[in-house]
């Protein structure tokens, strides 16, 4: 092979490379636009858990998002009432119900509590994913695209995605959900419904790989766009009670 | 007040919390609870007693952007006395570009666990087997935040002056907090009658992914010591304290700390806490220690707990070795809790 036909082979690798950077880019933010279509909302979520097909417990969260990773859930259920964590990039920290400290955490102090579920509500594969297209797919009788995604952060509860989107229209269908070991800890499954005029994510089932009796389902209630002050995201403004929800 | 008239508190709780708006928040939840005492005297009886206890929080939107905040306690005693407590009872608002507080309110400061210096408004026992609702301190408060920096300035207990209780003296606290990437960094001064100038300085640092590091301390111009029924002044005396936490994905966790508090009695000065604890979903066992070499005491605790939902169910029995179990040698204490 000549240097010309070398350099042409490599120019167009790079421009392939290019292009499907660009693509994937597009893909995941139309995927994350289903889920969270503003990118400062208030939340209010539903999560209910089953063991064995039988509902087992029903938590209720509100969670306050903005741009740049940050994210404030307020626990809403009996025995909760009180708890916050907030999130911004790889820091946490928490206010226990009671106590009017906020404490810094880790991220797997994070998963003591129901806060990792915060993660599956928050995080944005356009956001905290890189990856590659990994080819065509077939997902409940959809054609779809296969996607091979890697988290940019170590605090993100998973740390590989495989994502299952339309290949229509780029809504999320289902994603195989792996810990930074390998392990497939879940599976998500999307259900995409007409809300306020556009078609949004309402409904997240994920089936535990671990657990296998474990099924959780994550309801979007209701969403809407809204702007939040910068102390709402400030760690020492969490014992304060003056929040307008 | 009588029993009946307590049950029909109690009673009337869920009704109210199921009557909350929806801008608004009532939350409250019973509390049964028993405890079994083992004297360490021989011409002390063991004891026993029970209590139920009802708490009541509840937050109301007012007009003007103000939120009026109340937390009120009742408790009933086996022997028939009933104790009610107002534990917070604060208006917060918005005013002059930060965020203003007025009444008696819970603020507790530091990054320690079983050990907290800079934790001068609020006095919190952090280690108690029977964890109290927190009484707030009655204060006037001006804070401003922006997203990584906050400035705290606390008058508490105004118009007192210098009061029978440390807890009770009037003060005027200030706190600076900065976020630094994984780092929190605190830093506090306190002036007061009893103890003039305190001043001090705290971190948090996350490591890792389960690893946090922390350290806190406290320099006092002066202090008191408690001696033979009353408080007398002593010179000047520092407090500090360096610990960490360590959780793993299995959802074991260990918090360590070591603290040497030269205001406390010599023998109380230098300590060690070590807990570890594992979760199970809806289980937690655990287990901690707190060493005082100097008095060869070691006081350590079991204690389990399950929380399926808004039922709350825990188990503790703790043993007071060498000179802390002079008085007390055994503690056990069991207890239902139900949140609305």
């Amino acid at each position: 092979m000549s240097k010309f036909q070398t350099g042409a082979a490599a120019l167009l690798f790079s421009v392939c490379a290019l292009a499907q950077g660009a693509d994937l880019a597009t893909i995941l933010k139309k995927a994350d636009a289903y889920r969270l279509p503003d990118s400062s909302a208030q939340i209010e979520t539903l999560v209910q858990t089953y063991k064995r097909g039988e509902p087992d417990k029903e938590k209720r969260y509100q969670v306050l998002i903005r741009p740049g990773g940050k994210s404030l859930i307020l626990f809403q259920s009996p025995g909760e009432i009180g708890q916050k964590v907030l999130m911004s990039g790889d820091d946490f920290w928490m206010l226990l119900p009671g106590s009017a400290r906020p404490m810094r955490i880790t991220p797997l102090q994070k998963l003591l509590g129901d806060a990792a579920t915060g993660d599956i509500a928050t995080m944005t594969w356009s956001g905290d994913y890189q990856g590659t297209i990994q080819g065509q797919c077939s997902y409940a009788g959809q054609a779809c695209l296969e996607l091979e995604l890697t988290a940019t952060r170590k605090s993100l509860s998973y740390q590989r995605v495989v994502l299952q989107v339309a290949a229509s229209d780029y809504r999320p269908l289902h994603a195989d959900l792996y810990a930074a070991t390998g392990r497939r800890l879940k599976q998500a499954s999307y259900l995409v419904e007409q809300r306020d005029g556009r078609p949004s994510v309402t409904r997240i089932t994920l089936r535990d790989e671990v657990q296998t009796a474990r099924e959780t389902v994550i309801t979007t209630v209701s969403s809407k766009p809204r702007q939040f002050g910068d102390e709402l995201f400030n760690a020492m403004y969490l014992s304060r009670n003056d929040l307008k929800l | 007040m009588k029993p009946r008239v307590l049950t029909l508190a109690l009673s009337a709780l869920p009704l109210l919390c199921g009557q909350a708006q929806a801008s608004n928040q009532l939350s409250g939840a019973l509390l049964a609870q028993t405890e079994a005492r083992q004297s360490g005297m021989p011409d002390i009886d063991n004891s026993s007693r029970s209590f139920q206890l009802a708490t009541l929080h509840g937050q109301l939107e007012a007009p003007w952007q103000q939120t009026l905040r109340a937390s009120l306690g009742l408790q009933h005693q086996h022997d028939g006395s009933t104790r009610v407590q107002v534990s917070e009872l604060t208006l917060e608002r918005p005013l002059a570009g930060g965020f203003f507080t007025a009444g008696k309110k819970v603020m507790s400061w530091d990054v320690g666990y079983a050990f907290r210096p800079l934790d001068v408004v609020q006095q919190e026992d952090r280690r108690a087997l029977n964890p109290a609702t927190l009484e707030g301190i009655p204060m006037l408060a001006q804070e401003a935040f922006d997203d990584q920096h906050a400035l705290t300035m606390v008058l508490s207990n105004p118009g007192h002056g210098k009061s029978s209780q440390p807890r009770d003296d009037e003060a005027l606290a200030l706190r600076l907090y900065r976020q630094r990437g994984e780092r929190d960094e605190y830093l506090v001064l306190r002036l007061s009658e009893r103890n003039g100038v305190e001043a001090g300085a705290a971190f948090s640092q996350v490591l890792n992914q389960g690893l946090e590091v922390h350290g806190s301390f406290l320099w006092q111009e002066r202090h008191d010591v408690w001696r033979q029924q009353r408080w007398i002044a002593a010179g000047r005396s520092d407090k500090a304290m360096a610990g960490f936490t360590w959780t793993t994905e299995s959802q074991f966790a260990v918090i360590a700390e070591v603290w040497r508090d030269r205001s406390a009695v010599p023998l109380q000065q230098r300590n060690v806490f070590l807990r570890a604890a594992q979760n199970w979903d809806s289980y937690t066992v655990s287990a901690d220690v707190l060493w005082q070499p100097a008095s060869r005491s070691a006081i350590s605790t079991i204690s389990t707990s399950w929380k399926h939902g808004p039922w709350l169910l825990a188990a503790s029995v703790r043993h007071y070795g060498g000179m802390s179990g002079t008085y007390t040698r055994q503690l056990a204490i069991a207890s239902i809790e139900r949140s609305f």
